[in-house]
């Protein structure tokens, strides 16, 4: 699409805040698919992010799951990655420092993971006076562990009582990712509200599985694993709507978002700033052309500040000018 | 060992990665296997690609949502030639899209072969053992290793005639002491695996300066302890399945001696005596 000079009259306001985290535009990377940044750093100005999500930071370091870790499905992929990552100490002396120099300013959630409360609360404690973050991102749903993660986040009261716990550890903006296996995604989203976090992010990976016919057995070592990418979209977008009505405090929307119409659906159910995740590795710069994209949009349908899309899904039977004729 | 450096990730990280659109001059059957050529973009700058890199092809099909990664056989100009095999449905379609399509090429990624230094190169002696498709990342390889005096021996195999990746053009490329062919149903050369010549060869003189191998990774495993049995060094390409390529997302780590590896950035190219063959069958791609 062809972009128009921003002259005065044109200009769309993209800035959002989510909780006190405030978002040059509505736009951030998933946990998990965007690391800290540096790897994509060739291809797109990570700086033009709204805010940055960290892979999963642990108190010590976690080696991953053994065996195949990805498997290609219809329109998504499952994962069985585990959560390697080197543990907060390396993510402090390596990934801050490179972030502070390649992307001031830029502000940076931390996905924060661990096997029990102590663990969670030993990474807030230790990065709670590194002036490189801004916010934490409690990963309370992550399906590929046997302890911890998605453990905590399927039971409201574990949930709740993890939020408090972090609550406690920081002043920061504390955002709790929401595990989409669940009955009623509510029913988690308004304890964890009621619990002290600031914001919600939605969803983590689906539980699913694959079987290799040929040799009969299970793809992954676990097992199961966490599907993604557009497959899981309509079903985030769902749940997003969904707890976007039940709380009050602000939504990050993921799942399946691959293009600026996506993002612009999640805004309409009710998310405040919205995750590429799977989308990254087929187009690291998805996100820089969405933003043109969104722009247009805001723009064509005469919408001069993005917070205006902000749970702006008209009903099914409104009146409009077409319905009158 | 004596000039195959050592350090594989001194070439690493030395080009930044470019995503480029590239359209199709030609697609085209070679025996069992298919040729594509794409032409690069050019206004996005060249890639300049080490032989052992990879690139990740994007299909444009919106239901496949990652792209695929693939050796380059041949990097000319803005032309790019990688040879492939069709395994599953974004190899299916690729052999049927037409000249003039578009597609994302993502690269250079990867470490690359070490090569040794011009000073001492000339005159050293190298093996290549090739299975397969494997063959492709040795072509750019051979041509850098002969353009600096080294002599090389490859040693070609497949499970027969249809399979031998390229052989034509390897019998231009290299003297016809410089290469030899084993096939699984002896159509062409020896009979059987290619670890009977390989044998031979080192017994009849195991003082080759060093050894590169890609194909399936049993018959690299294979290679690699016969090699390490005589002392000499070898150099192996992983295969992983991969989401991001580009060491982001920790899908293609293998196991080495070094701990996980991620075989899109730390590799593809490992030193064969660190990989911990048998920990890394459980996450073979087949
Ligand atoms: C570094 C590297 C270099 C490669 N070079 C070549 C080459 O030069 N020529 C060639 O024919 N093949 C090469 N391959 C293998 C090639 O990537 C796969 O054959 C291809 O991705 C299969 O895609 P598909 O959709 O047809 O198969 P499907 O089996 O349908 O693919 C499903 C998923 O698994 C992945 N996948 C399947 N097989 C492999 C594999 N062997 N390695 C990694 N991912 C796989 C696909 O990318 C896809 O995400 C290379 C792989 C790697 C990692
Ligand atoms: C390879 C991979 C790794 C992931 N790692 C994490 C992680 O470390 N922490 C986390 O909270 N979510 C993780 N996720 C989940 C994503 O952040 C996201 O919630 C999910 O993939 C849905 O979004 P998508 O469909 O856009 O990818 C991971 C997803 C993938 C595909
Ligand atoms: S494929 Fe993502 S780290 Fe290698």
């Amino acid at each position: 699409m062809r972009r128009e000079p921003v002259g005065c009259d044109s200009s769309v306001n993209m800035a959002v805040t989510v909780g006190n985290l405030r978002m040059q535009n509505p736009l951030t990377v998933a946990s998990g698919t965007f690391a800290a940044g540096r790897e994509y750093a060739d291809f797109v100005a990570i700086a033009g992010l709204g805010a940055l999500t960290t892979k999963g930071v642990s108190a010590k370091p976690w080696t991953g799951n053994p065996g195949k870790r990805m498997y290609e499905t219809a329109s998504g992929l499952l994962n069985s990655i585990g959560l390697q990552n080197p543990g907060v100490e390396v993510f402090c002396a390596d990934s801050l420092p490179w972030l502070a120099e390649h992307a001031p300013g830029l502000p940076v959630v931390v996905n924060v993971v661990g096997h029990s409360a102590r663990e969670y609360v030993d990474v807030i404690e230790r990065l709670e006076d590194e002036a490189g973050v801004s916010a934490y991102e409690l990963n309370i749903s992550c399906p590929n562990l046997d302890a911890g993660g998605m453990a905590f986040g399927t039971s409201a009261e574990a949930a709740a009582a993890m939020t408090a716990a972090a609550r406690a550890a920081t002043k920061r903006p504390l955002l709790v990712k929401l595990s989409p296996n669940v009955t009623d995604i509510t029913e988690l989203a308004r304890a964890v509200e009621a619990a002290g976090a600031d914001g919600l992010s939605l969803i983590n990976t689906l539980l699913g599985l694959a079987i290799d016919v040929s040799t009969r057995r299970f793809v992954f070592e676990r097992r199961v694993a966490g599907l993604s990418g557009p497959a899981v979209k309509p079903v985030a977008l769902r749940m997003v709507w969904e707890v976007a009505r039940a709380v009050d405090v602000p939504v990050i929307g993921m799942g399946g978002v691959s293009c600026g119409e996506d993002v612009v659906e999640f805004l309409l159910a009710g998310a405040s700033a919205v995750a590429f995740g799977t989308a990254n590795f087929a187009n690291p710069r998805v996100f820089v052309e969405a933003l043109a994209w969104i722009e247009d949009y805001c723009r064509a349908q005469d919408v001069r500040d993005v917070n205006e899309l902000v749970g702006a899904v008209r009903e099914v039977r409104e009146t409009s000018g077409y319905a009158k004729g | 060992m004596s000039g195959c450096s050592d350090n594989v990730s001194g070439c690493l990280g030395s080009m930044s990665k470019v995503i480029i659109p590239a359209r199709i001059v030609a697609n085209e059957s070679r025996g069992g296997y298919y040729s594509l050529k794409v032409c690069l973009g050019a206004a996005e700058g060249e890639l300049k690609l080490k032989p052992g890199q990879f690139i990740e092809l994007g299909l444009g099909q919106s239901d496949l949502v990652l792209r695929r990664p693939f050796s380059v056989f041949q990097a000319k100009g803005c032309e790019l030639e990688i040879l492939y095999q069709v395994v599953g449905e974004g190899t299916r379609r690729l052999r049927d899209m037409s000249m003039g399509t578009e597609l994302s090429v993502m690269g250079p990624l990867g470490n690359c072969w070490p090569i040794p230094d011009e000073s001492e190169a000339a005159g050293q002696r190298v093996l290549l053992l090739a299975g397969g498709i494997g063959a492709a990342p040795l072509a750019m390889l051979a041509e850098e290793l002969l353009a600096r005096d080294v002599r090389v021996k490859l040693i070609l195999a497949a499970r027969g005639r249809d399979w031998l990746c390229e052989y034509e053009w390897f019998q231009r490329l290299l003297p016809s002491d410089g290469l030899m062919v084993a096939t699984d149903d002896g159509s062409v050369g020896v009979a059987g695996m290619i670890t009977g010549p390989l044998d031979l060869v080192l017994q009849r003189d195991p003082s080759y300066d060093c050894a590169y191998i890609c194909g399936p990774e049993p018959m690299m495993a294979a290679c690699a302890r016969r090699c390490n049995e005589e002392g000499l060094a070898s150099w192996v390409s992983m295969e992983r399945l991969m989401a991001c390529g580009v060491g982001a997302c920790l899908s293609c780590v293998a196991p080495t001696t070094k701990g996980l590896q991620r075989v899109c950035a730390d590799g593809p190219v490992f030193a064969a005596k660190e990989v911990m063959w048998d920990e890394a069958r459980a996450s073979r791609v087949r």
